[in-house]
């Protein structure tokens, strides 16, 4: 698959209009990071396998909008990305040349085993990619298989959950720069005025930063996980936004970020949506 | 200065509290996969390992926050009451080589003048434990900046842990004055494991080439390198709160009313607003500049200023970066510039 | 919390948002009409509930702030027409996010009030306070010292 891929890129950089190929290669101490590809001699450093664990379409709100097109590699998830940042007018299609990975799931660092994050994974089935490796469409099983949540949990072992795993937290922003979600050239957690967030280091502060972040996110998070791979802690930020997710599917039959055409939850409603607040106080 | 003298590795809980009633007593704990140095006694194992903990020695130096004074203003004076840096003498046990050489390198910035009142107290009321590390962590690089993991200089007590006990070796006044306290766990070593200590040999990549990188700021302004980083690079900031030789800090004031408090906190040059000025202007305005900055801030202007590179190739930042830029990969591509 | 605090009872502080249109003006109602009312309320007026961000609930909240109430308009009664549905969705959320972390359940909540309800405006705020008072300050607010003294 690699030397399709490869050929792929190569037909690409030929193009007049091409600005550069962003795709894999081999990083340091056996990782897999991000590639940007100018020239055709360098199309040998492309790879693809089950470490391929970076979201590319993240780099594509930076690319100055122009009139030239960008090579990327998405896998399943990738492309819901894609879809989301096309809808929120971040990337316009025609400035992107898409080749689909056939993704069967990344392997966990480490470990001979698919990643949790895959779990739950859901292909865009109507995206019209450029090109592909293989077949774009949810490997089996995946779609089905049971991810850890917070469900067990009673109101107390989650806050004591949350206090531990936000003491681990260092505010140091990986989650937020990795994110592709997160484009706002001006973040509201960056503002001086008004001063949302001090630099602070307790609960309370931490709690505004994440529970922001997973506002913000909902109806676009994709699930990919990469916010929790980049955290050098290892704070388990999937939870709470799958948490989120599986809500707006209850609520409001919302299907997932990027994969159907279903409106964006936060910016529409109906007139007979779930009313908790006519009652008494719950 | 003085030999090893060995206790019993069961000896340890005993010894850390005869310690406490001295001093604060600091080690690195282990939570799942999480480590981290942190004040005894608290919930988890105590890790005297060679992994290094996420957040460098640098945290108890130049706390991630710090109060620095709280203030009263009374029409046009006020009142300043500074904060006080530590209440007791602290012991901080199993750090690394690379986390000590690195305080070396900040008490240049810090202790120099003017003299940073909160470091220097820190500083001088802490007695550091170091491990005697082997260094073979995949992403260690220490001994190309001319560290010795094994006998870090800085260290006051020197630790290893080897066969079935724990060894100490004072190398400092500070460090004979905690080896004394524990004397009623200390014996002399036995002949074999005298003979294992000095087998102990550093491990670490010793292929850096540092000294072929150019210092001249000037070669390396325009090179394609800062370009290609910057297009992988996050601007996250992960490298610059986990490398033990980033020290830039931020000042913030909390007021309500007419009291308040000034307090600083850990800042990231790869912030996109940094440099950010209050007229909206920003001398950096791009990854580019931001990323060249950090490298020429490690490997250039501090070498030039402070006579040492600013890295102790601890290898933090490759292992961590989610999109694997490390400092190791920057020095190769550099050195290999000059030919 | 400090031994001030020990010698008089807690008293919740609560922040209220209240609709310019509707309940703001049930709460001149209830003014006008007499009503009595706890006073640890601070009013504080915007055009729509839906200006609302949840930024503004989650800053008080994590600060220290005994408890948050939004108020608006009947859903179907908007002055904007539609304002309050978006409200409603984003209200229904942040409980969700509150049920996620496993704390501020109690001490958020949303309710209804058109500008002749002036009763239902004192009894929300009675009852509110009642339960916040029940609750017990909020655990977060001795991180700041603002909220306590």
């Amino acid at each position: 698959m690699e030397d399709l891929l490869r050929k792929l890129a190569n037909e690409f950089l030929q193009r007049p209009d091409a600005e550069c190929f962003i795709g894999y290669e081999e990083g340091p101490n056996g990782s897999v990071r991000p590639a940007f590809i100018r020239r055709p001699e360098d199309i040998h450093r492309l790879v693809w396998n089950q470490k391929c664990y970076p979201n590319l379409t993240a780099y594509l709100p930076d690319f100055p909008k122009q009139k030239r097109v960008i090579g990327i590699t998405v896998k399943g998830c990738d492309a819901r990305a894609l879809r989301e940042l096309i809808r929120a007018h971040q990337v316009e299609r025609h400035s992107v040349y898409v080749v689909g990975l056939p993704c069967t799931g990344l392997k966990t660092p480490g470990e001979d085993r698919i990643a949790e994050r895959c779990f739950g994974c859901v292909f865009p089935e109507a995206f019209q990619y450029d090109a592909a490796l293989g077949p774009m469409k949810t490997p089996d099983g995946l779609a089905r298989t049971e991810y850890e949540t917070l469900d067990n949990l009673s109101n107390k072992e989650r806050r004591e959950f949350w206090k531990l795993e936000f003491e681990k937290c260092i505010r140091c922003d990986a989650c937020r720069k990795i994110c592709y979600a997160c484009f706002c050239p001006e973040c509201i957690l960056d503002s001086t005025q008004p001063r949302w967030l001090s630099r602070r280091q307790n609960l309370g502060e931490k709690l505004f930063f994440h529970s922001v972040r997973a506002l913000h996110l909902v109806g676009r998070c994709i699930g990919c996980g990469e916010c929790e791979r980049a955290c050098p802690a290892g704070v388990r930020l999937m939870l709470l936004n799958r948490y989120l997710q599986k809500q707006l599917e209850d609520l409001f039959g919302y299907r997932g970020a990027g994969i159907l055409e279903d409106a964006p939850p936060l910016l529409t409603f109906l007139r007979d949506d779930p009313d908790p607040f006519t009652g008494g106080f719950e | 200065m003085m030999s090893w003298q060995r206790m019993d590795r069961s000896d340890l809980p005993a010894a850390i509290s005869v310690l406490q009633e001295k001093w604060d007593v600091f080690a690195p704990v282990k939570r799942g996969t999480d480590i981290r140095i942190r004040q005894q006694p608290t919930d988890g194992k105590i890790f005297l390992g060679q992994t290094k903990p996420l957040l460098p020695l640098k945290m108890l130096f130049l706390p991630e926050v710090e109060d620095l004074f709280s203030f009263t203003i009374k029409g046009s004076t006020s009142d300043i009451i500074p904060a006080e840096p530590l209440t007791r003498e602290r012991v901080v046990f199993g750090v690394l080589g690379c986390d000590i050489a690195a305080l070396e390198i900040l008490d240049h910035v810090f202790l120099g003048e003017p003299v940073d009142g909160s470091y220097n107290k820190r500083r001088e009321q802490t007695t550091l434990i170091a491990i005697a590390c082997t260094g073979d962590g995949a992403e260690c690089f220490c001994t190309s900046l001319g560290i010795n993991p094994l006998e870090p200089v800085g260290a006051d007590v020197l630790f290893a842990d080897v066969g079935n006990g724990y060894f100490f070796k004072a190398l400092s006044q500070k460090g004979k004055r905690m080896t004394e306290t524990l004397r009623a766990f200390l014996k002399k070593p036995s002949e074999k494991e005298l003979t294992d200590l000095s087998a102990l040999v550093p491990g670490t990549r010793g292929d850096i080439s540092v000294d072929r990188v150019p210092k001249d700021s000037d070669r390396l302004w325009n090179l394609p390198i800062w370009e290609d980083l910057a297009r992988r690079c996050l601007g996250c900031g992960v490298c610059t709160v986990i490398c033990p030789t980033c020290h830039c800090f931020d000042l913030e004031d909390e007021r309500r009313g007419s009291s308040g408090k000034r307090f600083r906190s850990w800042d990231s040059c790869m912030n996109t607003s940094f440099t950010k000025m209050a007229s909206g202007e920003n001398p950096r305005p791009t990854k580019r500049e931001r990323i060249r900055q950090r490298f020429l801030h490690k490997l250039s202007y501090y070498p030039i200023k402070h006579g040492l590179v600013a890295c102790v190739g601890c290898g933090r930042c490759s292992a961590r970066c989610p999109v694997g830029i490390g400092i190791d990969e920057i020095i190769v591509e550099l050195a290999e510039m000059e030919g | 919390m400090s031994s001030e605090n020990k010698s008089k009872a807690y008293q919740p502080k609560i922040l209220v948002f209240a609709c310019n249109w509707c309940s703001y003006a049930g709460a001149d109602m209830a003014g006008v009409s007499r009503l009595q009312m706890p006073p640890n309320c601070r009013v504080i007026r915007v055009m729509c509930s839906a200006r609302v961000r949840p930024e503004m609930i989650l800053s008080a909240l994590f600060k220290g702030i005994d408890a948050v109430l939004v108020l608006g308009c009947h859903p179907g009664d908007c002055h904007y027409s539609e304002g309050n549905y978006y409200t409603r969705r984003r209200g229904i959320i942040l409980k969700k996010l509150f049920d996620a972390f496993g704390m501020m359940q109690e001490r958020f909540q949303i309710r209804w009030i058109s500008a002749a309800e002036g009763v239902r405006f004192s009894e929300t705020i009675r009852e509110m306070v009642e339960r916040v008072a029940r609750l017990g300050p909020n655990p977060l607010g001795k991180d700041h010292g603002r909220f306590t003294p």
